[in-house]
């Protein structure tokens, strides 16, 4: 049994689609300043799965190039993300994101 | 012929620098007035005399070239508004009418602000008055050079605010205040009607300039043209104090005497005069115009004479005085005689200024005197003066000659100028130039009535005060002395006769209001002046016997005949209720709309919309701010909600349409959701 | 794809998702991490499958590796306990749930959905696949967004090194000043920055 090249793509996507609704979830549900960034980075990774796939589709390695750049954005992000992390865990002496909460009316 | 502007810029620049230059604290205050009263004074000499100069190059030079005709120069300045192919510039006109007004306003002011050197001694705001008065002088001689009406109005609205300015000099007096306003407001009337005259002159001669109106005035309909000469002459009324706008001239001597003088007497106030013989080939296209203007002018004459014979304030004498003979150059002007009126104007600036000096002189000493009596006289009262001629000689002197000169007597300025105003009036109307032999009689009679009270009574007050008043300073006596002798003199300008040397500003003005007179005479049989001379001078002599009579050989008869007719004594004392009038029928109701429209349309209806706009504003910050509860999660709640609005649309749409209207549901559906978990969540 | 791959690819997804769902509910971060590593890792063999296999040693080495260690880095680094999570309301849940369902399930919808021949269906594994050729791409057709990208690294770099230092001296006095008569809750939470820093070497070392 083959599964076409297309077929397959769909299941990859779906997986793609599920690890992307996972993240937002996190992103939503957690208060956690670290685990909404990984929540982030398991977005991002759902998008590159996206760009592998449909790379495969097209035939070309240009989605797995694109992939490169998301990862290289992706270290940027936690780098600098992590850095603030740091600089407010210094200032609040927690990670719970509902309490940066100055910036409102 | 550039150097014009100078007459302008002169008084212009020192007043810019006087009002600028500030005062050091530690500087001596009498060094500084010198040196403030001898900047203002030499830079209205200097102007006087460029004028002097520019006399000159007219009457002798070459016609320069640029001449349109002989004896009238356009000195191009800079343009000032520019519509399409016309424009209006900063343009001196200089011809025989203006250069005449530039020398009477620079010579008078001149002395004027000699004299005001002395009278305003130790006063604490010094420069500003002299700041004030140069600004003046520049606004009048713009208003007088100006070659179109625009940039007369630029003039005429610089007097205007520097005459606010300066009746309300006295910022501490609160009557000194409302006189400014009440000036500057009447005059507003005027300026309005100024205002109209130009559009409509704009839309129908398509030009402000003075020689372009002049010359299309003949080819203008009648009534365009009356319409444009009755709305100057509207502006004319405001700015020269004729009825029924007059009744701010006599409040204006709230202002320091030398102000008095220069503005409300010998300058500004006979702009309108001016501006009716600048556009006289206007006017007397009219004769209902011309007409009109001859009424009121006689009509104010006869007014203000007779509220003049009862006022007690020495000033306010002098105020209706004025206000009655510039009535009697607006009766010259409109029976075509408008060199009598120039002529009449010059020598009245002559000796009403004189005689505004020599009362600022009187009031100057009996202030002092007063003061140095610890006693809070009104120093400006006749019924606190008398005898006078000998503590004040040269003042008592120089008065008294102001006083013959404006009374008519004979060979003196005023009997020559107001004789031929007369003589042109009788060859009118007869009806006209008796009821101004009247006025002649009523001006004779009060201004020695003024003399009497104030230098030959024997004093009022107790000897304290009486004893003290000395005579002013040479600085202050010298112009009187000067003018004194002008207003002796001044007469010989125009004396009627077939002389070389008679009517010189006869011939000097021919070229810019011969043209018109010649048309105003049209029909009229030209009669010798003599007889009319005669009955002036008798006239003039039984005015003056009757003051004698009932003021000094018999006083208290004057006070006699007043209680034997008390209405009509409160009928002149009151000036004829037009100040009841206008408070009753117009400052009454319009306080009142005012008052209405403040509490009704401005609360009810602007503050209401306004405030309105803002609190539904406010309420709808307040409702939204539910939405920004400053968490990110919520935020980030809200974004997701918009990319599933994003990406269902075009995943949906790529479906069909009605998938497309499913996705628009879903996600109002999500939003709504979101909008009712979200409320109050910042609150906890 | 042959049906030992679809098996393997199916494992390898479940194996994907769990990790991704630990990682979502986990009390402790540091489990989060590791079921997260573990998600990683996992898609990780996918790209394998689907023929990228240096994007898949890629992803270890980098996402499962480098990135992951500076999060635990920085759990040791702050000795963070486990996430003191508050139950959000009920409503809450359900309207997230909703939307991030909706969100995958619209994604997926819109990813599969190739009307007619818009899209080109290479055949099957990428033929003649090297190495090289990425390399090739990446300094050649892609060369400005690739020196970008190394831009983007060093901004971050130096922004990193902007953000955590320790406040000068003069700085903190300022802060310090400018929070006198805020509320205590800011207060303390200065005071605890200012603990923080105390224990930290001199303000040179930080630049």
């Amino acid at each position: 049994m083959v599964i076409s090249v297309a077929a397959s793509t769909n299941l990859v996507l779906a997986l793609s689609a599920i690890l992307f609704s996972i993240g937002v979830l996190g992103v939503l549900l957690r208060r956690h300043v670290l685990i909404i960034y990984m929540s982030i980075e398991l977005m991002l990774n759902a998008a590159n799965l996206a760009f592998i796939a449909f790379g495969r589709l097209q035939g070309t390695i240009d989605g797995q190039i694109a992939v490169f750049f998301t990862l290289t954005v992706a270290a940027a992000e936690v780098a600098v993300g992590l850095g603030i992390v740091v600089v407010v865990y210094r200032e609040l002496k927690s990670l719970d994101i509902d309490r940066l909460n100055l910036l409102k009316f | 012929m550039q150097y014009a502007w100078l007459l302008i810029l002169l008084p212009l620049a020192m007043s810019a620098y006087l009002g600028l230059r500030g005062t050091e604290i530690d500087d001596d205050a009498a060094e500084n007035e010198r040196l403030v009263g001898w900047l203002a004074t030499g830079a209205l000499l200097a102007s006087f005399a460029v004028a002097v100069f520019a006399k000159l190059h007219m009457l002798f030079l070459p016609l320069p070239r640029g001449a349109e005709r002989l004896g009238q120069i356009v000195v191009e300045g800079p343009a000032w508004i520019t519509v399409g192919e016309q424009s209006v510039g900063f343009n001196l006109l200089l011809d025989p009418l203006s250069i005449t007004m530039a020398l009477v306003v620079t010579g008078v002011g001149t002395l004027i602000h000699w004299f005001a050197r002395g009278y305003m001694e130790g006063d604490p705001h010094y420069p500003r008055f002299f700041a004030l008065l140069n600004l003046f002088v520049a606004a009048m001689l713009a208003l007088v050079l100006g070659s179109n009406l625009l940039f007369t109005f630029l003039g005429w609205e610089g007097v205007g605010f520097c005459s606010y300015m300066l009746i309300g000099y006295y910022t501490h007096k609160d009557s000194a205040n409302q006189a400014g306003k009440k000036a500057f407001i009447v005059n507003r009337i005027g300026d309005l009607c100024f205002l109209l005259a130009m559009f409509l002159a704009w839309k129908t001669v398509g030009s402000l300039e003075y020689s372009d109106i002049n010359a299309a005035a003949g080819g203008l309909t009648k009534g365009i043209a009356a319409g444009i000469a009755l709305l100057l002459f509207g502006g004319a009324i405001g700015k020269s104090a004729q009825f029924p706008l007059y009744v701010w001239l006599p409040d204006a001597m709230e202002g320091p005497t030398p102000v008095s003088a220069l503005i409300h007497a010998a300058t500004m106030v006979t702009a309108g005069v001016y501006l009716v013989c600048r556009l006289s080939l206007l006017f007397v296209q009219s004769h209902a115009v011309m007409t009109a203007v001859a009424t009121i002018g006689l009509l104010t004459a006869v007014l203000a004479a007779l509220v003049a014979i009862v006022q007690t304030d020495i000033k306010r004498v002098l105020a209706y005085s004025t206000v009655s003979q510039l009535g009697f150059m607006f009766l010259a002007a409109g029976v075509g005689a408008f060199t009598a009126a120039i002529f009449h104007l010059i020598t009245h600036a002559f000796f009403k200024a004189l005689l505004f000096l020599g009362s600022g002189s009187v009031i100057h000493g009996m202030e002092h005197a007063i003061h140095h009596a610890e006693r809070d006289d009104d120093p400006q009262d006749l019924r606190n003066m008398g005898g006078l001629a000998k503590t004040m000689p040269t003042t008592c002197a120089t008065m008294i000659i102001g006083s013959l000169a404006i009374a008519g007597f004979p060979l003196l300025a005023g009997f020559w100028s107001k004789d031929e105003i007369l003589h042109h009036t009788g060859d009118h109307n007869m009806v006209f130039m008796i009821i101004g032999l009247g006025v002649s009689l009523l001006t004779a009679f009060y201004m020695f009535r003024m003399i009497f009270l104030a230098f030959f009574q024997e004093p009022k007050l107790p000897a304290a005060v009486s004893d003290h008043v000395t005579e002013s300073s040479a600085t202050m006596t010298l112009p009187l002395t000067i003018l004194a002798g002008l207003s002796v003199v001044g007469g010989l300008l125009n004396v009627p006769g077939d002389s070389a040397l008679s009517l010189l500003l006869h011939r000097w003005l021919h070229s810019s209001v011969g043209a018109a007179s010649a048309i105003a005479a049209e029909g009229i049989v030209a009669t010798s002046p003599v007889p009319n001379m005669i009955i002036s001078s008798i006239i003039a002599l039984v005015g003056i016997g009757t003051a004698y009579s009932m003021y000094y050989l018999r006083r208290g008869q004057g006070a006699a005949v007043a209680a034997k007719h008390p209405e009509v004594y409160r009928t002149l004392a009151n000036k004829f209720w037009l100040d009841e009038f206008y408070q009753q029928y117009i400052i009454g109701p319009g306080t009142r709309f005012s008052e209405w429209c403040a509490r009704q349309f401005d609360l009810g209806v602007i503050d209401a919309v306004v405030n309105g706009t803002a609190a539904w504003f406010w309420s709808l910050g307040e409702r939204v701010t539910t939405y920004q509860p400053g968490l990110v999660r919520s935020y980030a709640l809200w974004f997701t909600a918009g990319a599933v609005g994003v990406v269902g649309f075009a995943a949906l749409a790529a479906l069909g349409p009605g998938a497309a209207v499913i996705a628009v549901l879903l996600v109002l559906l999500l939003v709504a959701a979101l909008a009712y978990v979200a409320r109050g969540e910042g609150e906890a | 794809m042959s049906l030992a791959t679809l098996i393997a690819f199916v494992v390898l997804a479940v194996v994907a998702v769990f990790g991704g769902f630990r990682m979502l509910v986990s009390r402790h971060p540091v489990h989060s991490a590791l079921y997260l590593v573990l998600s990683l890792v996992a898609t990780a063999a996918i790209y394998l499958l689907l023929a990228a296999p240096f994007v898949a040693v890629v992803q270890v080495a980098v996402y499962a590796g480098a990135i992951m260690v500076l999060f635990v880095f920085v759990m040791m680094f702050l000795n963070l306990g486990p996430a003191q999570d508050v139950h959000d309301q009920r409503q809450r849940r359900i309207v997230t749930f909703a939307a991030a369902g909706l969100l995958g399930l619209l994604i997926w919808l819109g990813a599969i959905w190739r009307p007619g021949a818009a899209v080109t269906v290479g055949g099957g594994a990428l033929p003649g696949y090297k190495v090289e050729e990425i390399g090739v791409n990446m300094l050649g057709r892609y060369a400005l967004p690739f020196e970008t990208a190394s831009l983007l690294l060093l901004v971050a770099m130096v922004g990193v090194v902007v953000i955590v230092r320790p406040l000068l001296a003069a700085e903190r006095r300022q802060a310090a000043a400018g929070e006198t008569g805020a509320t205590t809750a800011e207060a303390a939470a200065t005071a605890a920055g200012l603990v923080v820093e105390s224990t930290e070497p001199s303000e040179e070392v930080g630049h």
